[in-house]
Protein backbone atom coordinates (compact mmCIF):
# COMPACT_ATOMS: atom_id res chain seq x y z
CA UNK A 1 0.00 0.00 0.00
CA UNK A 2 2.68 2.43 1.07
CA UNK A 3 6.41 2.33 0.47
CA UNK A 4 8.94 4.65 1.67
CA UNK A 5 12.33 4.08 -0.05
CA UNK A 6 15.25 5.82 1.19
CA UNK A 7 13.61 8.94 2.09
CA UNK A 8 15.70 12.01 2.53
CA UNK A 9 14.62 15.81 3.12
CA UNK A 10 16.11 18.99 4.06
CA UNK A 11 15.13 22.28 4.89
CA UNK A 12 16.08 25.17 3.05
CA UNK A 13 16.09 27.00 5.28
CA UNK A 14 18.02 24.91 7.28
CA UNK A 15 20.16 22.93 5.17
CA UNK A 16 22.75 22.08 7.70
CA UNK A 17 20.79 18.41 8.72
CA UNK A 18 18.53 16.10 7.50
CA UNK A 19 14.97 16.47 9.32
CA UNK A 20 14.41 13.01 7.77
CA UNK A 21 17.95 10.86 6.90
CA UNK A 22 17.47 7.71 4.84
CA UNK A 23 14.05 6.57 6.08
CA UNK A 24 12.74 3.08 4.25
CA UNK A 25 9.60 1.33 5.47
CA UNK A 26 5.97 -0.17 4.26
CA UNK A 27 2.80 -1.13 5.06
CA UNK A 28 0.60 -3.68 3.63
CA UNK A 29 -2.81 -3.28 2.77
CA UNK A 30 -4.85 -3.01 5.60
CA UNK A 31 -2.24 -2.74 8.15
CA UNK A 32 -1.62 -0.54 11.06
CA UNK A 33 1.52 0.74 11.52
CA UNK A 34 2.85 2.57 14.11
CA UNK A 35 5.38 5.65 14.09
CA UNK A 36 6.92 6.55 17.44
CA UNK A 37 9.60 8.65 18.21
CA UNK A 38 10.63 12.19 20.20
CA UNK A 39 9.95 15.19 19.30
CA UNK A 40 11.27 16.38 16.13
CA UNK A 41 12.73 13.37 15.24
CA UNK A 42 11.33 13.71 11.73
CA UNK A 43 7.80 11.89 12.59
CA UNK A 44 5.64 15.00 10.88
CA UNK A 45 7.96 15.81 8.33
CA UNK A 46 7.56 11.97 7.44
CA UNK A 47 3.76 12.33 7.25
CA UNK A 48 3.77 15.19 5.75
CA UNK A 49 5.45 14.31 2.62
CA UNK A 50 3.51 11.11 2.20
CA UNK A 51 0.25 13.16 2.25
CA UNK A 52 2.05 15.69 -0.11
CA UNK A 53 1.83 18.48 2.55
CA UNK A 54 4.86 19.58 2.18
CA UNK A 55 5.68 22.66 -0.29
CA UNK A 56 8.32 21.36 -2.82
CA UNK A 57 10.08 24.58 -2.85
CA UNK A 58 10.97 24.84 0.57
CA UNK A 59 12.73 21.38 0.97
CA UNK A 60 15.63 19.26 -0.87
CA UNK A 61 14.21 15.60 -0.91
CA UNK A 62 15.61 12.53 -2.32
CA UNK A 63 14.30 8.55 -2.47
CA UNK A 64 10.60 7.39 -3.31
CA UNK A 65 6.96 7.63 -1.96
CA UNK A 66 4.73 5.07 -3.11
CA UNK A 67 1.16 5.20 -2.38
CA UNK A 68 -0.88 2.50 -3.84
CA UNK A 69 2.33 1.96 -6.43
CA UNK A 70 1.98 6.23 -7.24
CA UNK A 71 4.95 8.52 -6.81
CA UNK A 72 3.83 11.31 -4.62
CA UNK A 73 7.74 12.90 -4.92
CA UNK A 74 8.39 13.50 -8.43
CA UNK A 75 4.30 14.50 -9.38
CA UNK A 76 3.12 17.29 -10.52
CA UNK A 77 0.44 19.25 -7.92
CA UNK A 78 -2.47 18.41 -10.25
CA UNK A 79 -2.41 14.97 -9.46
CA UNK A 80 -1.15 15.22 -6.01
CA UNK A 81 -4.69 17.05 -5.60
CA UNK A 82 -6.09 14.30 -7.23
CA UNK A 83 -5.01 11.69 -4.60
CA UNK A 84 -5.50 13.87 -1.62
CA UNK A 85 -8.55 13.36 0.20
CA UNK A 86 -9.59 10.49 -2.17
CA UNK A 87 -6.87 7.96 -1.97
CA UNK A 88 -5.03 9.77 1.17
CA UNK A 89 -6.76 10.99 4.25
CA UNK A 90 -5.20 12.68 7.13
CA UNK A 91 -6.39 13.39 10.90
CA UNK A 92 -4.46 16.05 12.57
CA UNK A 93 -3.27 16.29 16.38
CA UNK A 94 -5.43 19.39 16.94
CA UNK A 95 -9.68 18.70 16.03
CA UNK A 96 -10.11 22.30 17.96
CA UNK A 97 -7.97 24.11 15.06
CA UNK A 98 -8.14 21.29 12.33
CA UNK A 99 -11.80 22.85 11.29
CA UNK A 100 -13.20 26.01 9.51
CA UNK A 101 -13.97 28.11 12.55
CA UNK A 102 -16.92 30.02 10.29
CA UNK A 103 -18.63 26.78 8.59
CA UNK A 104 -20.44 24.02 10.00
CA UNK A 105 -19.04 20.87 10.38
CA UNK A 106 -21.22 19.04 8.67
CA UNK A 107 -20.38 20.83 5.01
CA UNK A 108 -16.53 20.13 6.23
CA UNK A 109 -17.49 16.73 6.35
CA UNK A 110 -18.32 16.68 2.53
CA UNK A 111 -14.95 18.65 1.63
CA UNK A 112 -13.66 15.98 0.07
CA UNK A 113 -17.06 14.75 -1.92
CA UNK A 114 -17.56 17.96 -3.03
CA UNK A 115 -14.31 18.39 -4.40
CA UNK A 116 -13.69 15.32 -5.52
CA UNK A 117 -16.86 14.39 -7.13
CA UNK A 118 -18.91 17.16 -8.06
CA UNK A 119 -21.45 14.95 -9.52
CA UNK A 120 -22.69 13.81 -6.86
CA UNK A 121 -25.87 15.90 -6.03
CA UNK A 122 -26.25 17.66 -2.64
CA UNK A 123 -28.83 15.24 -0.97
CA UNK A 124 -26.88 12.31 -2.00
CA UNK A 125 -23.70 14.42 -0.05
CA UNK A 126 -24.97 15.32 2.92
CA UNK A 127 -26.45 11.40 3.16
CA UNK A 128 -22.56 10.35 3.18
CA UNK A 129 -22.04 12.93 5.93
CA UNK A 130 -24.44 11.85 8.17
CA UNK A 131 -22.80 8.03 7.48
CA UNK A 132 -19.71 9.55 7.94
CA UNK A 133 -20.47 10.70 10.93
CA UNK A 134 -22.46 7.51 12.34
CA UNK A 135 -19.16 5.51 11.31
CA UNK A 136 -17.28 7.94 13.80
CA UNK A 137 -19.81 7.23 16.48
CA UNK A 138 -20.87 10.27 16.63
CA UNK A 139 -24.57 10.51 17.91
CA UNK A 140 -27.57 12.97 17.27
CA UNK A 141 -25.68 13.20 13.95
CA UNK A 142 -29.01 15.62 11.54
CA UNK A 143 -28.20 18.15 14.61
CA UNK A 144 -24.62 18.04 15.00
CA UNK A 145 -24.32 18.30 11.31
CA UNK A 146 -25.69 21.86 11.30
CA UNK A 147 -23.32 23.28 15.04
CA UNK A 148 -20.39 25.37 14.27
CA UNK A 149 -16.75 24.17 15.58
CA UNK A 150 -16.73 26.31 18.45
CA UNK A 151 -19.42 24.68 20.62
CA UNK A 152 -18.26 20.87 20.29
CA UNK A 153 -15.94 19.29 22.89
CA UNK A 154 -12.44 18.17 21.39
CA UNK A 155 -13.67 14.68 20.96
CA UNK A 156 -16.77 14.99 19.44
CA UNK A 157 -14.15 17.35 16.97
CA UNK A 158 -11.73 14.74 16.67
CA UNK A 159 -14.48 12.23 15.47
CA UNK A 160 -15.74 15.19 12.80
CA UNK A 161 -12.09 14.88 11.68
CA UNK A 162 -12.34 11.35 10.88
CA UNK A 163 -15.40 11.51 9.38
CA UNK A 164 -14.42 13.81 7.16
CA UNK A 165 -11.41 11.71 6.76
CA UNK A 166 -13.25 8.52 5.97
CA UNK A 167 -15.95 9.64 3.91
CA UNK A 168 -14.16 9.28 0.39
CA UNK A 169 -13.21 5.37 1.50
CA UNK A 170 -9.47 5.84 0.99
CA UNK A 171 -7.15 3.55 1.57
CA UNK A 172 -4.57 5.20 3.75
CA UNK A 173 -5.33 7.10 6.49
CA UNK A 174 -2.60 9.08 8.30
CA UNK A 175 -3.21 9.95 12.30
CA UNK A 176 -0.68 12.60 13.34
CA UNK A 177 -0.99 12.62 17.18
CA UNK A 178 -4.64 12.02 16.88
CA UNK A 179 -5.38 11.72 20.69
CA UNK A 180 -2.57 13.62 21.97
CA UNK A 181 -4.91 17.37 22.68
CA UNK A 182 -7.53 14.83 24.08
CA UNK A 183 -8.13 13.55 27.71
CA UNK A 184 -7.53 10.06 28.71
CA UNK A 185 -10.80 8.57 28.25
CA UNK A 186 -11.68 10.67 24.84
CA UNK A 187 -8.00 8.81 23.54
CA UNK A 188 -9.38 5.39 24.35
CA UNK A 189 -12.21 5.78 22.76
CA UNK A 190 -10.55 7.60 19.74
CA UNK A 191 -8.31 4.81 19.55
CA UNK A 192 -10.73 2.39 19.59
CA UNK A 193 -12.44 4.15 16.53
CA UNK A 194 -9.50 3.75 14.32
CA UNK A 195 -9.21 0.37 14.95
CA UNK A 196 -12.72 -0.41 14.36
CA UNK A 197 -12.57 2.02 10.87
CA UNK A 198 -9.30 -0.41 9.87
CA UNK A 199 -11.38 -3.83 10.30
CA UNK A 200 -14.51 -2.86 9.44
CA UNK A 201 -13.52 -0.85 6.22
CA UNK A 202 -9.56 -1.88 5.57
CA UNK A 203 -8.01 0.96 5.38
CA UNK A 204 -4.52 1.57 6.16
CA UNK A 205 -2.82 3.48 8.80
CA UNK A 206 -0.12 5.67 9.73
CA UNK A 207 -0.59 6.06 13.18
CA UNK A 208 2.12 8.63 14.65
CA UNK A 209 2.63 9.00 18.73
CA UNK A 210 4.76 9.81 21.22
CA UNK A 211 2.78 6.86 23.52
CA UNK A 212 4.01 3.60 23.11
CA UNK A 213 1.48 1.94 25.13
CA UNK A 214 -0.89 3.33 22.96
CA UNK A 215 0.93 2.28 20.07
CA UNK A 216 1.29 -0.99 20.68
CA UNK A 217 -2.43 -1.71 21.74
CA UNK A 218 -3.62 -0.14 17.96
CA UNK A 219 -0.71 -1.12 16.24
CA UNK A 220 0.44 -4.22 13.82
CA UNK A 221 3.88 -2.83 12.98
CA UNK A 222 6.44 -0.68 15.10
CA UNK A 223 8.94 2.02 13.86
CA UNK A 224 11.07 4.09 16.19
CA UNK A 225 12.78 7.62 14.72
CA UNK A 226 15.53 9.09 16.38
CA UNK A 227 17.19 12.39 14.96
CA UNK A 228 15.27 11.15 11.85
CA UNK A 229 16.36 8.45 10.76
CA UNK A 230 14.84 4.09 11.90
CA UNK A 231 16.35 2.73 15.12
CA UNK A 232 13.71 0.10 15.39
CA UNK A 233 11.50 -1.93 12.78
CA UNK A 234 9.21 -4.59 13.65
CA UNK A 235 6.09 -6.62 14.70
CA UNK A 236 4.67 -4.03 17.78
CA UNK A 237 5.01 -7.21 20.37
CA UNK A 238 8.38 -7.34 19.22
CA UNK A 239 9.41 -4.14 19.80
CA UNK A 240 7.36 -3.39 22.70
CA UNK A 241 8.69 -6.91 24.37
CA UNK A 242 11.62 -7.16 23.29
CA UNK A 243 13.37 -3.76 22.12
CA UNK A 244 16.77 -4.50 20.09
CA UNK A 245 17.90 -0.77 20.55
CA UNK A 246 18.68 1.06 23.63
CA UNK A 247 16.78 4.17 22.64
CA UNK A 248 13.64 2.33 22.40
CA UNK A 249 14.86 1.07 25.96
CA UNK A 250 14.72 4.19 27.03
CA UNK A 251 11.40 5.42 25.34
CA UNK A 252 9.96 2.05 27.24
CA UNK A 253 11.36 2.88 30.57
CA UNK A 254 9.93 6.22 30.38
CA UNK A 255 6.03 4.82 30.11
CA UNK A 256 4.29 4.57 33.24
CA UNK A 257 3.93 0.98 33.78
CA UNK A 258 0.29 -0.29 33.69
CA UNK A 259 0.57 -1.80 37.44
CA UNK A 260 1.89 1.23 38.74
CA UNK A 261 -0.35 4.50 37.27
CA UNK A 262 -2.96 4.54 39.76
CA UNK B 1 -14.68 44.66 33.42
CA UNK B 2 -15.16 42.26 30.05
CA UNK B 3 -19.34 42.74 30.83
CA UNK B 4 -18.74 46.69 30.75
CA UNK B 5 -16.56 46.49 27.67
CA UNK B 6 -18.78 44.70 25.91
CA UNK B 7 -21.31 47.09 26.66
CA UNK B 8 -19.56 49.74 25.65
CA UNK B 9 -18.64 48.79 21.78
CA UNK B 10 -22.50 47.53 21.44
CA UNK B 11 -23.33 51.30 22.39
CA UNK B 12 -20.92 52.55 19.60
CA UNK B 13 -21.91 49.88 16.86
CA UNK B 14 -25.71 50.50 17.72
CA UNK B 15 -25.72 54.23 17.81
CA UNK B 16 -23.16 54.57 14.97
CA UNK B 17 -25.58 52.14 13.29
CA UNK B 18 -28.63 53.53 14.25
CA UNK B 19 -27.33 57.01 13.12
CA UNK B 20 -26.37 56.03 9.43
CA UNK B 21 -29.39 53.73 9.22
CA UNK B 22 -30.83 56.83 9.69
CA UNK B 23 -28.82 59.01 7.35
CA UNK B 24 -29.09 56.02 4.51
CA UNK B 25 -32.77 56.21 4.87
CA UNK B 26 -33.24 59.69 4.52
CA UNK B 27 -31.29 59.49 1.82
CA UNK B 28 -32.59 57.02 -0.18
CA UNK B 29 -36.75 58.43 0.29
CA UNK B 30 -34.94 61.47 -1.03
CA UNK B 31 -34.43 59.78 -4.61
CA UNK B 32 -37.54 59.46 -5.25
CA UNK B 33 -38.89 62.26 -2.82
CA UNK B 34 -38.17 65.89 -1.11
CA UNK B 35 -40.70 68.16 0.08
CA UNK B 36 -39.51 70.80 -1.82
CA UNK B 37 -37.19 70.48 -5.59
CA UNK B 38 -33.91 70.96 -4.62
CA UNK B 39 -33.16 73.53 -7.51
CA UNK B 40 -36.36 75.18 -7.72
CA UNK B 41 -35.42 79.10 -6.86
CA UNK B 42 -37.71 81.63 -5.04
CA UNK B 43 -36.86 84.94 -5.16
CA UNK B 44 -39.16 86.03 -2.01
CA UNK B 45 -37.36 83.62 0.26
CA UNK B 46 -33.80 84.08 -0.01
CA UNK B 47 -31.92 83.53 2.71
CA UNK B 48 -35.28 83.42 4.85
CA UNK B 49 -34.70 81.35 8.20
CA UNK B 50 -35.67 78.43 9.29
CA UNK B 51 -39.77 78.28 9.32
CA UNK B 52 -42.25 75.55 9.31
CA UNK B 53 -42.07 75.11 5.98
CA UNK B 54 -38.65 75.22 5.88
CA UNK B 55 -37.29 73.64 8.75
CA UNK B 56 -33.48 74.64 7.76
CA UNK B 57 -34.36 77.74 5.83
CA UNK B 58 -33.35 78.53 2.04
CA UNK B 59 -30.30 79.42 0.57
CA UNK B 60 -29.50 82.61 -1.67
CA UNK B 61 -31.85 81.63 -4.37
CA UNK B 62 -34.64 81.03 -2.61
CA UNK B 63 -33.68 76.94 -2.48
CA UNK B 64 -35.43 74.76 0.51
CA UNK B 65 -31.95 73.96 2.06
CA UNK B 66 -32.96 70.89 4.04
CA UNK B 67 -34.27 69.15 0.47
CA UNK B 68 -30.80 70.31 -1.10
CA UNK B 69 -28.79 68.89 1.88
CA UNK B 70 -30.87 65.43 1.26
CA UNK B 71 -29.77 66.04 -2.15
CA UNK B 72 -26.28 66.49 -1.30
CA UNK B 73 -26.16 63.71 1.21
CA UNK B 74 -27.16 61.59 -1.54
CA UNK B 75 -24.62 62.80 -4.24
CA UNK B 76 -21.61 62.04 -1.34
CA UNK B 77 -23.05 59.20 -0.59
CA UNK B 78 -23.28 57.63 -4.13
CA UNK B 79 -19.74 58.62 -4.73
CA UNK B 80 -18.29 57.17 -1.61
CA UNK B 81 -20.49 53.82 -1.83
CA UNK B 82 -19.07 53.23 -5.30
CA UNK B 83 -15.75 53.91 -4.43
CA UNK B 84 -15.69 51.57 -1.64
CA UNK B 85 -16.97 48.95 -3.52
CA UNK B 86 -14.92 49.02 -6.34
CA UNK B 87 -11.75 49.64 -4.35
CA UNK B 88 -12.67 47.26 -1.70
CA UNK B 89 -12.84 44.66 -3.74
CA UNK B 90 -10.35 45.10 -6.07
CA UNK B 91 -8.26 45.97 -3.02
CA UNK B 92 -9.29 42.53 -1.04
CA UNK B 93 -9.22 40.73 -4.44
CA UNK B 94 -5.55 42.01 -4.86
CA UNK B 95 -4.80 41.99 -1.24
CA UNK B 96 -5.69 37.98 -0.51
CA UNK B 97 -4.30 36.13 -3.60
CA UNK B 98 -0.26 38.29 -3.04
CA UNK B 99 -1.03 37.60 0.43
CA UNK B 100 -1.76 33.54 -0.65
CA UNK B 101 1.00 32.95 -2.99
CA UNK B 102 3.83 35.55 -2.11
CA UNK B 103 7.05 35.60 -4.16
CA UNK B 104 8.10 38.50 -6.14
CA UNK B 105 4.51 40.13 -7.38
CA UNK B 106 3.82 40.26 -3.71
CA UNK B 107 7.09 42.05 -3.58
CA UNK B 108 6.32 44.60 -6.24
CA UNK B 109 2.83 44.95 -5.46
CA UNK B 110 3.67 45.84 -1.86
CA UNK B 111 6.00 48.43 -2.96
CA UNK B 112 3.85 50.37 -4.87
CA UNK B 113 1.36 50.51 -2.48
CA UNK B 114 3.97 51.87 -0.50
CA UNK B 115 4.40 54.56 -3.20
CA UNK B 116 0.71 55.75 -3.84
CA UNK B 117 0.48 55.95 0.22
CA UNK B 118 3.51 57.84 0.63
CA UNK B 119 1.28 60.32 -0.47
CA UNK B 120 -1.66 62.20 1.54
CA UNK B 121 -4.45 60.70 -0.86
CA UNK B 122 -6.82 63.82 -0.33
CA UNK B 123 -3.68 65.92 -2.04
CA UNK B 124 -2.68 63.10 -4.58
CA UNK B 125 -6.58 63.30 -5.28
CA UNK B 126 -6.78 67.22 -5.79
CA UNK B 127 -3.75 66.88 -8.45
CA UNK B 128 -4.97 64.28 -10.34
CA UNK B 129 -8.58 65.66 -10.99
CA UNK B 130 -7.14 69.25 -11.51
CA UNK B 131 -5.32 67.41 -14.13
CA UNK B 132 -7.99 65.55 -15.42
CA UNK B 133 -10.89 68.29 -15.25
CA UNK B 134 -13.83 67.85 -12.44
CA UNK B 135 -16.35 65.33 -13.15
CA UNK B 136 -18.32 62.61 -10.82
CA UNK B 137 -16.82 59.78 -12.63
CA UNK B 138 -13.17 60.98 -12.35
CA UNK B 139 -13.56 61.41 -8.76
CA UNK B 140 -14.72 58.04 -8.22
CA UNK B 141 -11.58 56.10 -10.13
CA UNK B 142 -9.51 58.19 -8.91
CA UNK B 143 -10.58 58.00 -5.34
CA UNK B 144 -11.23 54.11 -5.73
CA UNK B 145 -7.77 53.74 -7.27
CA UNK B 146 -6.04 55.68 -4.41
CA UNK B 147 -8.38 53.63 -1.37
CA UNK B 148 -6.95 50.13 -3.19
CA UNK B 149 -3.67 50.29 -1.21
CA UNK B 150 -5.60 50.35 1.93
CA UNK B 151 -7.54 47.49 1.73
CA UNK B 152 -4.72 45.12 0.10
CA UNK B 153 -2.86 45.85 2.32
CA UNK B 154 -5.37 44.87 5.45
CA UNK B 155 -6.53 41.63 3.60
CA UNK B 156 -2.55 40.96 2.87
CA UNK B 157 -1.33 40.80 6.51
CA UNK B 158 -4.12 38.61 7.47
CA UNK B 159 -3.97 36.18 4.56
CA UNK B 160 -0.16 35.97 5.76
CA UNK B 161 -1.54 34.82 9.48
CA UNK B 162 -4.64 32.63 7.90
CA UNK B 163 -3.15 30.85 5.93
CA UNK B 164 -0.22 28.90 7.96
CA UNK B 165 -3.65 27.49 10.29
CA UNK B 166 -4.80 24.17 10.17
CA UNK B 167 -7.48 24.60 8.82
CA UNK B 168 -5.95 25.54 6.04
CA UNK B 169 -3.96 22.70 6.26
CA UNK B 170 -6.84 19.89 6.24
CA UNK B 171 -8.62 22.07 3.44
CA UNK B 172 -5.50 21.65 1.47
CA UNK B 173 -4.70 17.65 2.47
CA UNK B 174 -8.71 17.07 1.07
CA UNK B 175 -7.33 18.17 -2.36
CA UNK B 176 -9.17 21.74 -2.65
CA UNK B 177 -7.35 23.37 -4.94
CA UNK B 178 -5.90 27.64 -3.89
CA UNK B 179 -9.14 29.81 -5.42
CA UNK B 180 -11.31 27.38 -3.35
CA UNK B 181 -8.71 27.75 0.05
CA UNK B 182 -8.84 31.88 -0.41
CA UNK B 183 -12.24 32.62 -1.23
CA UNK B 184 -14.19 29.62 0.61
CA UNK B 185 -12.27 29.24 3.39
CA UNK B 186 -9.81 31.86 3.83
CA UNK B 187 -12.66 35.05 3.15
CA UNK B 188 -15.21 34.48 5.52
CA UNK B 189 -12.31 33.79 7.97
CA UNK B 190 -11.67 37.41 7.56
CA UNK B 191 -14.74 39.19 7.81
CA UNK B 192 -14.23 40.56 11.02
CA UNK B 193 -10.88 42.07 10.06
CA UNK B 194 -12.83 43.55 7.10
CA UNK B 195 -16.01 44.86 8.21
CA UNK B 196 -14.39 47.47 10.52
CA UNK B 197 -11.63 48.31 7.28
CA UNK B 198 -14.77 48.69 4.79
CA UNK B 199 -16.69 50.83 7.80
CA UNK B 200 -13.11 53.05 7.95
CA UNK B 201 -12.89 53.61 4.22
CA UNK B 202 -16.64 54.39 3.62
CA UNK B 203 -15.92 56.73 6.05
CA UNK B 204 -12.41 58.44 4.49
CA UNK B 205 -14.53 58.26 1.28
CA UNK B 206 -17.43 60.44 2.48
CA UNK B 207 -14.91 63.28 3.80
CA UNK B 208 -12.58 62.69 0.66
CA UNK B 209 -15.32 63.73 -1.70
CA UNK B 210 -16.61 66.43 0.98
CA UNK B 211 -13.12 68.42 1.03
CA UNK B 212 -12.63 67.61 -2.24
CA UNK B 213 -16.04 69.81 -3.14
CA UNK B 214 -15.49 72.19 -0.49
CA UNK B 215 -12.04 72.84 -2.58
CA UNK B 216 -13.75 73.40 -5.72
CA UNK B 217 -12.94 70.37 -7.47
CA UNK B 218 -15.36 67.84 -6.70
CA UNK B 219 -18.67 67.27 -8.56
CA UNK B 220 -19.97 69.82 -11.25
CA UNK B 221 -21.29 72.74 -10.06
CA UNK B 222 -25.39 72.65 -10.67
CA UNK B 223 -25.58 69.03 -8.42
CA UNK B 224 -25.32 69.67 -5.01
CA UNK B 225 -23.01 68.09 -3.09
CA UNK B 226 -22.26 68.37 0.92
CA UNK B 227 -18.95 69.77 0.62
CA UNK B 228 -19.79 72.46 -2.13
CA UNK B 229 -22.51 73.72 -0.54
CA UNK B 230 -20.70 73.77 2.83
CA UNK B 231 -18.20 76.27 0.93
CA UNK B 232 -21.28 78.61 -0.54
CA UNK B 233 -22.72 78.44 2.98
CA UNK B 234 -19.88 80.19 3.95
CA UNK B 235 -20.27 83.48 2.54
CA UNK B 236 -23.61 84.07 4.65
CA UNK B 237 -22.54 82.60 7.94
CA UNK B 238 -21.88 86.29 9.13
CA UNK B 239 -23.81 88.10 7.39
CA UNK B 240 -27.35 86.91 7.66
CA UNK B 241 -27.96 83.42 7.16
CA UNK B 242 -25.95 81.57 9.70
CA UNK B 243 -28.93 78.12 9.62
CA UNK B 244 -27.19 77.33 5.72
CA UNK B 245 -23.75 76.87 6.80
CA UNK B 246 -24.93 75.34 10.61
CA UNK B 247 -27.58 72.83 8.70
CA UNK B 248 -25.09 71.86 5.99
CA UNK B 249 -22.15 71.01 9.05
CA UNK B 250 -24.37 69.42 10.92
CA UNK B 251 -25.27 66.75 8.12
CA UNK B 252 -21.64 66.00 7.36
CA UNK B 253 -21.34 65.63 11.35
CA UNK B 254 -23.88 63.63 11.64
CA UNK B 255 -22.78 61.41 8.80
CA UNK B 256 -18.98 60.78 10.31
CA UNK B 257 -20.08 60.81 13.37
CA UNK B 258 -22.55 57.94 12.50
CA UNK B 259 -19.69 56.02 10.82
CA UNK B 260 -16.90 56.83 12.85
CA UNK B 261 -18.96 55.32 16.00
CA UNK B 262 -19.71 52.41 13.67
CA UNK B 263 -16.20 52.11 12.11
CA UNK B 264 -14.71 52.22 15.63
CA UNK B 265 -16.86 49.94 17.55
CA UNK B 266 -16.53 47.12 15.12
CA UNK B 267 -13.13 47.75 15.53
CA UNK B 268 -13.45 46.64 19.30
CA UNK B 269 -15.62 44.14 18.91
CA UNK B 270 -12.90 42.57 16.32
CA UNK B 271 -9.98 42.89 19.34
CA UNK B 272 -12.08 41.65 21.82
CA UNK B 273 -13.07 38.65 20.03
N1 LIG C 1 9.01 24.14 8.17
C1 LIG C 1 10.19 23.72 8.69
N2 LIG C 1 11.32 24.44 8.45
C2 LIG C 1 12.49 24.02 8.96
N3 LIG C 1 12.65 22.95 9.72
C3 LIG C 1 11.58 22.20 10.00
C4 LIG C 1 10.28 22.55 9.50
N4 LIG C 1 9.37 21.64 9.93
C5 LIG C 1 10.09 20.74 10.66
N5 LIG C 1 11.40 21.07 10.70
C6 LIG C 1 12.46 20.35 11.39
O1 LIG C 1 12.39 19.00 11.04
C7 LIG C 1 12.67 18.19 12.17
C8 LIG C 1 11.60 17.15 12.34
O2 LIG C 1 10.40 17.77 12.75
P1 LIG C 1 9.03 16.99 12.91
O3 LIG C 1 7.96 18.01 13.00
O4 LIG C 1 8.92 15.96 11.86
O5 LIG C 1 9.19 16.28 14.33
P2 LIG C 1 8.17 15.33 15.03
O6 LIG C 1 8.86 14.03 15.17
O7 LIG C 1 6.87 15.33 14.35
O8 LIG C 1 8.05 16.01 16.46
P3 LIG C 1 6.75 16.14 17.37
O9 LIG C 1 6.65 14.86 18.11
O10 LIG C 1 7.08 17.28 18.28
O11 LIG C 1 5.58 16.42 16.51
C9 LIG C 1 12.79 19.10 13.35
O12 LIG C 1 14.15 19.24 13.67
C10 LIG C 1 12.24 20.40 12.88
O13 LIG C 1 12.94 21.47 13.47
MG1 LIG D 1 4.84 16.05 14.89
Amino acid sequence: MLEVKDLRIKFISRPDKYAVDGVSFEINDGEILGLVGESGSGKSVTAMTISGLLQKSLIEFEGNVLVGGKEMLATDREDIHEMQGTDIAVVFQEPMTALDPVMKVGPQVEEAIRIHYPEISAEERKKMALDAMKQAELYDVENVYEKYPHTLSGGMLQRICIAAAIISKPKLLIADEPTTALDVTTQSHIIALLKKINKEQGTTILFISHNLAVVHALCDKVIVMQRGKIVENGSADEVFNNPKNDYTKNLLASIPSRDKRY
Amino acid sequence: MQKNKIKKLNWMVYTGGIITAIIFIIVLIGRFYTPYDPSAMNGQLRLAGPSLAHIMGCDNFGRDIFSRVVEGAGTTLTIAVLVILIGASVGIFIGALTGYFGGVVDEVFMRVCDLITAFPSIMLALIIIAILSPSEKNIIWCLAILFIPSFARVTRSEMVKQKSQNYVKLAKLMGAGSFRIIFVHILPNMVPVLLPTITIGFNNAVLAEASMSFLGVGVSANKPSLGRMLSESQNFLVTGAPWYAISVGLAIVLLILGLSLLGEGLQQWRRNR
